[in-house]
């Protein structure tokens, strides 16, 4: 008898733990507002990073969230803009070319810090007008994952992810070589040499 | 019974390589910045040979008088027996912490920082405490159904991370200072705990070679030098951004463009922790006499835990359970120092 | 109980008092042609006597037989030598036994003078005819399946096992039914460790009655309660229970049940089946492999896609994770009740579907397949997504049906740890269901044997199946297993 009141206490406590074990939190995917990529543009003088949610519908899902920075940006994002979104999907972040000075550096220095993120994302450069093309047609990342890939397997050292960037330039302070996305190109990759 | 049974000990230092994987898979900034791969390589070197020479005292007692340590206190000095074995109880309580607490250090920070650390611990040592109660021969063989999964995880881990290898990362010259070898090799000392469970439980198990010592020690380098070469080539100076960097490392694997394997680094360390908690609760018992296993097993599974809640709201108790100097120190102590002092006795009195 | 009488009139008075007058109690009485006018009765129990041959090779030749002079036992002695032309006649001196055999279909013969009482066979009851079994379907191998009669059954084991080693041996079990079962060995392959451990285990077994292997699976299992893994093997077919006594194992015959028990029985056999013998190496090496990714599927897949969909959406590729995520949106239950209502209403169907008269069994199927599959997706009740997981689970487990039960509740059992702890979850409830594996013997041998502990020369019939000239050359007796306590 004292045996099987201490065997069901036992169970009780470990329900119990496992009902506090923080599976209140969990990120459902039947809720969860999925970012695939995110573009940084200018808006009127202000810098606004605009995430990408994945969805089935023809137009791409993107909204935009005015901030500073990354960090900022993803912080306004799930308090504000956009409830239960879930970042460790982003798969590229593209900067418009006349902002990379200023925040490419810290963007991806928050990023290496935080593990949700994988090393692998991939970081681009690009024009206004690509970003806007991003806003309009849903099979943009598409293509340009595509060139990404051929890039990558060119002679010419591009660094095109996060962990490569971050490497270039907390091993050196030279220049170094980014891919670089033109509209007027069609979307096509070019390298760009570049100092942070 | 099943629990009476002597079982080959390759199985248990199958079991024990698995506990000093722990060692790489929970690496914390241990290893010094500003130091070459090959630097780092010999340091790696020098720390299992140190954990070699460490062995010894257990090596011998097995070799030649197929004994373990408990059993020889049990016969030379039946007076200090219980002094001894609560002092190894402490260590092993000690030990189980210092792993336990990076482990829900590493959880937290890498994989779900909303989870409540001290729910997290205590259904971790409630596993380990029914693994305990099945004993020593039931883990080493669940041990091997382990490896099949170890191996499957490590050939993804490293498959996944050749296409991020970059030799332009790092460079194959020798750059350390004096502080970064003493610092990288007492890292690599850590391992050497591996002996005192070695010490105490090697008297369930038969067939023992010497060789299979080296055997695992080797492959704990092999192993060790992998993820270091990973950490270094495909990293980079990225490693330094974030702590624990073999997750990192598992987070760049990819095959095929699929991703996720960084899942499998932690279901490595995961099994890694359960096997080194739940070894040292069978060391514990064996300490305390086997009588009363449940008892035994319980009263120090509830030790662990509340020392767990008390160093997760104390820093000043975290600190010093996850200190690496404090805790080689305490290997070195209870591997080789106290078992030597009882091997020469021994081999005195044998001889005389 | 009390003893058979020399008086014949009071051992059918006691007969009587002991079956209350029961209408299947037959008793005809004679006198016999002697000089002493012995009398004497034959006892049967109506419907369990082959009619035509208790009276042509029993009354006929007992009513027309001079005894002359002879009395009791001599009589008795007489009839067996003589008269009866029955090739069965066992001699009988308790109550116990005479209505044990009375009841088993022998006829009993009862003469005055004597306690001594014979039982002739003439079994005729009526049974079912040997089959292929529905639960072990084969392609390549025999057609003939165990049936309700012992004596059927040990006559299966005998033709494919001519062998004088093979031995059977009755015990009876069950206070009220008084079932017979048979243990039936290899002498020169078992352990007599073993065989001990499994008589002294029936013997304990202190029922009321038996009426089918289950009774006996906890009086033979090691610690039952402790795992939900059966140690003990059940097949209805001979070639798989000849294979396995081969090897050492024993097996125990149960009268009125075609389930045969074969013990011990290791978790590798589960995946090993009649027609990998049959089918060529490769093939059957394929065979296993799939078998143990369907069992892997069956009991993971529902319990991971519930930890993925709840707390790891980022771990589904991006074409799945567009249509699980819109599909799982639409419907108003969290995923793990969702999925967890899904393998219930399944199990219902399931159940439903062995119990329902084959009449209405294609009606209700199509009802079920369009509620369920269809109408309940279209309203938006559960996701075509959760459909198909649990379906793909449920058609995984009928691969190894034998390992149903213990799949079925490790399902359930990884869906809520799933749906509470994530992949974590599993993983530790992983640990602990191997650890409890481990652990579990079966009379004494691993239940993990070949895996854990580890046994290099048994590998050749686990994941492959070794050519047969491989596999000849050494048969592995399961008491060699390491760690065996035996």
């Amino acid at each position: 008898m004292r045996k099987k009141i201490v065997a069901l206490l036992l169970c009780f406590i470990c329900c119990v733990s496992v009902l506090f074990s923080g599976c209140s939190e969990a990120r459902r995917i039947d809720t969860a507002a999925i970012a695939e990529n995110v573009t940084v543009d200018t808006v009127d003088g202000k810098t606004v990073y605009t995430f990408f949610l994945l969805s089935s519908e023809d137009k791409p899902c993107g909204i935009d969230v005015p901030a500073d920075s990354f960090e900022e940006a993803c912080a306004l994002a799930e308090n504000r803009y956009i409830p239960n979104i879930s970042i460790a999907r982003i798969d590229m972040i593209m900067i418009n070319e006349e902002l990379y000075k200023d925040v490419m550096k810290s963007d991806i220095e928050y990023i290496s810090t935080q593990p949700v993120y994988s090393p692998n994302l991939k970081v681009t450069l690009c024009d206004s007008n690509t970003v806007k093309r991003m806003k309009e047609e849903k099979r943009v990342p598409e293509i340009i994952d595509n060139e990404l890939m051929l890039t990558e397997n060119s002679t010419e050292k591009v660094n095109t992810t996060c962990l490569s960037i971050f490497n270039s330039f907390s091993e050196s302070n030279d220049d170094f070589s980014v891919a670089y996305i033109s509209a007027e190109k069609e979307l096509k990759i070019e390298t760009m040499k570049i100092r942070l | 019974m099943q629990i009476n049974f002597k079982f080959p000990s390759n199985r248990l230092l199958l079991s024990l390589f698995f506990c000093g994987s722990a060692v790489i898979l929970l690496q914390n900034y241990n290893i010094s910045d500003n130091t070459s791969f090959l630097f780092n390589l010999i340091c790696l070197v020098v720390g299992l040979v140190l954990c070699c020479i460490v062995f010894i005292p257990s090596m011998v007692l097995k070799r030649k008088y197929n004994l373990d340590f408990v059993m020889l206190t049990r016969r030379k000095t039946p007076r200090v027996y219980y002094l001894i074995m609560a002092f190894y109880s402490a260590y092993a309580v000690y030990t189980a912490e210092y792993f336990l607490l990076r482990y829900t250090d590493m959880f937290h920070d890498k994989y779900f920082s909303d989870a409540g650390v001290n729910v997290i611990a205590f259904i971790m040592i409630a596993i380990c405490f029914y693994g305990a109660c099945r004993g020593v021969n039931i883990i080493t063989r669940f041990g091997i159904i382990l490896s099949a999964f170890a191996l499957l995880c490590y050939i993804l881990i490293f498959s996944g991370g050749v296409q991020s290898l970059d030799f332009e990362l790092h460079h194959f010259d020798f750059s350390g200072s004096a502080i970064g070898f003493i610092s990288n090799t007492t890292f690599f000392l850590t391992p050497s705990f591996i002996a005192v469970i070695f010490a105490i439980l090697s008297g369930y198990s038969e067939n023992f070679k010497s060789r299979q010592i080296f055997v695992t020690l080797i492959s704990l380098a092999v192993e060790f030098a992998a993820f270091l070469f990973f950490v270094s080539f495909a990293l980079g100076a990225y490693a330094d951004s974030q702590s624990y960097q073999t997750f990192l490392m598992s987070k760049i694997s990819q095959i095929s463009g699929l991703s996720g394997i960084e899942s499998f680094y932690f279901a490595l360390t995961t099994l890694s922790v359960f096997m080194i908690i739940t070894l040292l609760l069978c060391c514990i018992n064996r300490e305390m006499g086997e009588s009363k296993t449940i008892l035994n097993v319980s009263v120090f599974s509830i030790v662990i835990f509340v020392l767990h809640i008390c160093a997760s709201y104390l820093n000043s108790v975290g600190e010093i359970l996850t200190n690496p100097m404090l805790f080689n120190l305490f290997n070195i102590f209870a591997a080789f120092i106290i078992p030597g002092i009882y091997l020469l006795v021994f081999r005195r009195s044998e001889n005389a | 109980m009390n003893d058979l009488n020399n008086s014949i009139k009071e051992n059918i008075l006691m007969l009587k008092e002991l079956f209350k007058e029961s209408a299947d109690l037959t008793i005809r009485e004679m006198n016999l042609i002697s000089s002493n006018s012995v009398s004497a009765a034959l006892i049967t129990i109506e419907g369990m006597c082959n009619k035509e041959v208790t009276a042509s090779s029993i009354l006929s030749p007992l009513t027309t037989y001079d005894f002359k002079n002879l009395q009791g036992e001599k009589v008795i002695d007489e009839i067996v030598l003589s008269v009866l032309a029955s090739g069965e006649i066992i001699e009988i001196n308790t109550l116990d036994e005479l209505i044990s055999f009375a009841t088993s279909g022998f006829a009993v013969i009862m003469v005055d003078g004597t306690t001594k009482t014979l039982a002739v066979g003439a079994q005729g009851y009526s049974y079912r005819s040997v089959s292929e079994p529905e639960s072990e379907v084969v392609q390549r191998g025999s057609r003939e399946g165990f049936t309700e009669p012992l004596r059927v059954n040990m006559s299966l084991i005998r033709r494919r096992i001519k062998s004088p080693d093979l031995v059977f041996e009755t015990i009876t079990t069950g206070k009220t039914s008084r079932t017979h079962l048979m243990i039936c060995y290899l002498q020169k392959s078992v352990s007599p460790k073993l065989l001990k451990k499994v008589r002294s285990r029936l013997e304990k077994c202190d029922l009321d009655t038996v009426f089918a292997s289950g009774y006996l699976s906890e009086y033979l299992e090691d610690e039952w309660s402790k795992s939900i893994f059966s140690g003990i093997g059940i097949s209805e077919r001979p070639d798989t229970v000849c294979g396995k006594l081969t090897e050492g194992r024993i097996a125990v015959l149960i009268d009125g049940t075609p389930a045969v028990i074969v013990v011990p029985h290791l978790f590798v056999e589960e995946f090993q089946g009649v027609d990998d013998y049959s089918n060529r190496p490769y093939y059957a090496a394929f065979i296993r492999i799939l078998k143990y990714i369907s069992f892997f599927v069956s009991v993971f897949l529902p319990g991971i896609y519930t930890a993925l969909a709840q707390f790891h959406p980022e771990y589904f590729p991006t074409w799945i994770l567009i249509k699980t995520s819109e599909s799982l949106a639409q419907t108003p239950l969290p995923v793990t009740l969702e999925v967890i209502l899904m393998a219930f209403i399944y199990e219902i169907m399931k159940e439903a579907g062995l119990r329902i008269p084959k009449s209405l069994g294609h009606a209700v199927s199509i009802v079920g397949a369009l509620v369920i599959g269809d109408s309940a997706v279209s309203a938006g009740i559960i996701s075509s997504s959760t459909l198909m997981v649990v379906a793909t689970a449920a058609i995984c487990s009928y691969v190894t049906s034998q390992l149903y039960p213990p799949i079925m509740i490790l399902r359930f059992i990884y869906i809520i740890v799933g749906g509470l702890l994530g992949l974590w979850g599993i993983l530790l409830t992983t640990i602990a269901v191997l650890v409890n594996m481990s652990a579990k013997t079966s009379l004494g041998i691993p239940y993990l044997s070949s895996l854990a502990p580890f046994s290099r020369n048994s590998m050749r019939d686990v994941f492959i199946r070794a050519p047969w000239k491989i596999l000849s050359k050494r048969t592995i007796k399961i008491q060699n297993f390491p760690e065996s306590e035996d």
